[in-house]
């Protein structure tokens, strides 16, 4: 009976470092923490940003005794400082124009970088106003990435009661960490994106022009 | 009560010794294949066999792939997806009716005129004179007409399933009014050669040997009277028709039972 | 004689019976003997791929352009692999295309569709395709908007 227990105690320390191992090169991929470290700030700097705007509401709202709204043009600037460097906005549009990108012109191309960015930044700050996020958790990498330069972080945010699992496709770019896709709820944007960039250029029989003024004002 | 376990384990025991007999003649007539004029010997066997049961096998498979195509078109239909009963023919056919229907047939129509046939000459005493003459009967008489079994009866269901398919087609396409691109369309996409084609040649020729072999041996080894002739016929087309049927369950298991 | 007509019949059987058999190769399931050869292995990894079957077909703007040959699991990043097989003349997928998980026809078959991205460069044999959108989420928003429509009714 006792040379059995010291028999699965001496197993159980010799192969406890062997199922270590496995986690600790997930866990401890520099390249993962370098990109969650990116993710949970910027999240971090959002739900801030929140916080602060609406208290400012508030504030105001004490003082001119009226019921004011947050300011939607101030948090979309703010949004944008906080975005900016951790979006890679211009990578995100040319995958969203897709297979029409070659036929664009330069002109045409940086356009649509500029209308793309600014949709997507006012749609986020919609939704992220609307949403009503409190907390965020980043979950714990469990697998390892196919390549270098890339990787995949998954957070859980809370809002509204209920949690949403967002997946952030992230590649190293010269500045940093950016990232170049978003799944929320298993549902890929960016390929949404492209789909609907494609029906719009069916719907404009093939006018590009069309199409991007279109999608700054989504009439 | 011991009395009834010794009777079961009797006949167990004979039970086995019959199969082990039919094993022996089984290995002996293989092991001498047809030799000096053999090949004469096959031809008037593939004859016997397989050219005389090819009518009703045409007409068998018309009338299944006709019915196929009928009653599949009216299930079809109520799930608006009447395109699609060519692919049902075909895989139905290919998979399974064709190898069995055929081996069914098959047993009915040749096994037992085999089974009759040896029986006869063994109750007409050919087979004993053949021995003393020198002659192995298992040779001369009975191993033509295994391999003549073993060639026939997957050709027959190759043929089987074709005429089906047609059959099929002309209530299905002509009559029903299915587009005949459809039919034959989505029949292409859903049958693989690999999967369904070539098992069903495997099944075809499994129960030709299961077939055959029954057939040979209820023959042989038949009581050498008329009675036993008739009965050793019946059991042919019994026996065969369970083997038949236990394989198809089994082989169908192993083939399309992982998916 | 009569031996001449026994000979004659068994030939036209076997003839018959050889000639079933090639129908049924490539009539019945349409002649896939040939086109092994030229094509080239691609995989997608997916989050979900329940429902896709090995060979589903893979389209391209509706079009078929390949096969799906396998599904199994990575074990690096734990996610579906599918193992697709695409034709050898469809040489212009960039290496940012997509793939999502659709579904065809009334009976719900699952099958692959991509879309071309705007790189120049593009995938060759081996390579591995990480846009992707699997099936069950989109079904589910189906389900779901119905559903609201019909509580709203």
């Amino acid at each position: 009976m006792f040379n059995q227990a010291k028999r699965i105690l001496l197993t159980a320390v010799l192969v406890m470092p062997g199922l270590a191992y496995p986690l600790q090169t997930q866990a401890n991929d520099p390249e993962w923490l370098a990109a969650s470290e990116v993710v949970s700030d910027s999240t971090q700097a959002m739900i801030e940003l929140l916080q602060y705007e609406r208290e400012e509401a508030t504030r105001k709202s004490e003082i001119t005794g009226a019921s004011v709204g947050l300011d939607e043009q101030a948090l979309l600037a703010q949004m944008a400082i906080i975005l900016d460097p951790v979006v890679d906005f211009e990578s995100i549009a040319k995958g969203v124009m897709a297979k029409f990108y070659r036929r664009a012109s330069a002109v045409q191309i940086e356009a649509f970088n500029t209308s793309f960015r600014t949709s997507l930044l006012n749609t986020y700050s919609r939704a992220v106003v609307a949403f009503k996020i409190n907390n965020y958790e980043v979950q714990p990498n469990v697998s390892s990435s196919s390549k270098p330069g890339r990787q995949k972080v998954w957070v859980k945010v809370y809002a509204n009661g209920a949690a949403y699992n967002i997946n952030y496709a992230v590649k190293l770019r010269p500045q940093g960490w950016k990232v170049t896709n978003v799944t929320l709820d298993g549902i890929n944007l960016g390929l949404a994106f492209r789909q609907q960039f494609a029906t719009a250029m069916a719907q404009n029989k093939g006018n590009m022009d069309d199409v991007i003024a279109f999608w700054l004002n989504p009439a | 009560m011991i009395n009834l376990v010794s009777a079961l384990g009797g006949q167990l025991l004979q039970r086995l010794a019959l199969l082990g007999q039919a094993l022996l003649m089984l290995l002996q007539s293989l092991r001498v294949l047809p030799g000096k004029h053999g090949l004469s010997r096959l031809i008037q066997q593939l004859y016997v066999v397989g050219v005389q049961s090819l009518i009703i096998m045409l007409v068998s498979a018309l009338f299944i792939g006709m019915v196929l195509g009928l009653q599949g078109y009216t299930l079809l239909s109520a799930y608006g997806s009447e395109q699609a009963v060519g692919q049902m023919v075909a895989l139905t056919l290919v998979r399974e009716l064709s190898p069995v229907v055929a081996a069914l047939l098959f047993a009915g129509r040749a096994g037992s005129a085999l089974t009759a046939e040896i029986g006869l000459m063994k109750a007409t005493e050919q087979l004993a004179s053949l021995e003393m003459f020198g002659v192995d009967p298992l040779h001369r008489i009975v191993a033509p007409r295994f391999l003549a079994g073993l060639i026939c009866l997957p050709l027959l269901v190759a043929i089987f399933s074709l005429v089906g398919i047609y059959g099929g087609h002309i209530v299905a396409v002509d009559w029903l009014g299915v587009y005949s691109g459809s039919y034959w369309g989505n029949m292409q996409q859903a049958v693989d050669f690999g999967e369904d084609v070539i098992n069903g040649m495997i099944k075809a020729l499994v129960f030709a040997f299961v077939v055959s072999w029954i057939a040979l041996y209820q023959g042989y080894s038949c009581v050498p009277t008329s009675q036993g002739i008739s009965a050793a016929t019946t059991r042919t087309v019994v026996y065969s028709s369970l083997a038949i049927l236990g394989f198809d369950f089994i082989l169908t298991a192993l083939m399309f039972g992982g998916a | 004689m009569h031996k001449r007509w026994i000979e004659i019949s068994v030939g036209l059987m076997l003839v018959a019976g050889v000639v079933a058999l090639l129908s049924l190769a490539l009539q019945v399931s349409g002649g896939h003997l040939t086109r092994s050869a030229d094509r080239y292995p691609i995989d997608a990894l997916f989050e979900n791929a329940a429902g896709l079957a090995p060979k589903a077909q893979v389209t391209l703007a509706g079009v078929t352009v390949g096969e799906v040959v396998a599904v199994v699991i990575d074990p690096q990043t734990l996610m579906a692999k599918v193992k697709m097989q695409i034709n050898g003349e469809v040489n212009y997928l960039s290496i940012d295309s997509s793939a999502s998980i659709l579904t065809a026809g009334l009976l719900g078959e699952k099958y692959v569709g991509l879309t071309v991205g705007a790189e120049d460069e593009v995938l060759v044999a081996g390579d591995m395709i990480e846009d992707t959108q699997s099936a069950l989420v989109l079904e589910e928003l189906i389900g779901q908007f119905l559903l609201n429509l019909g509580d709203s009714n």
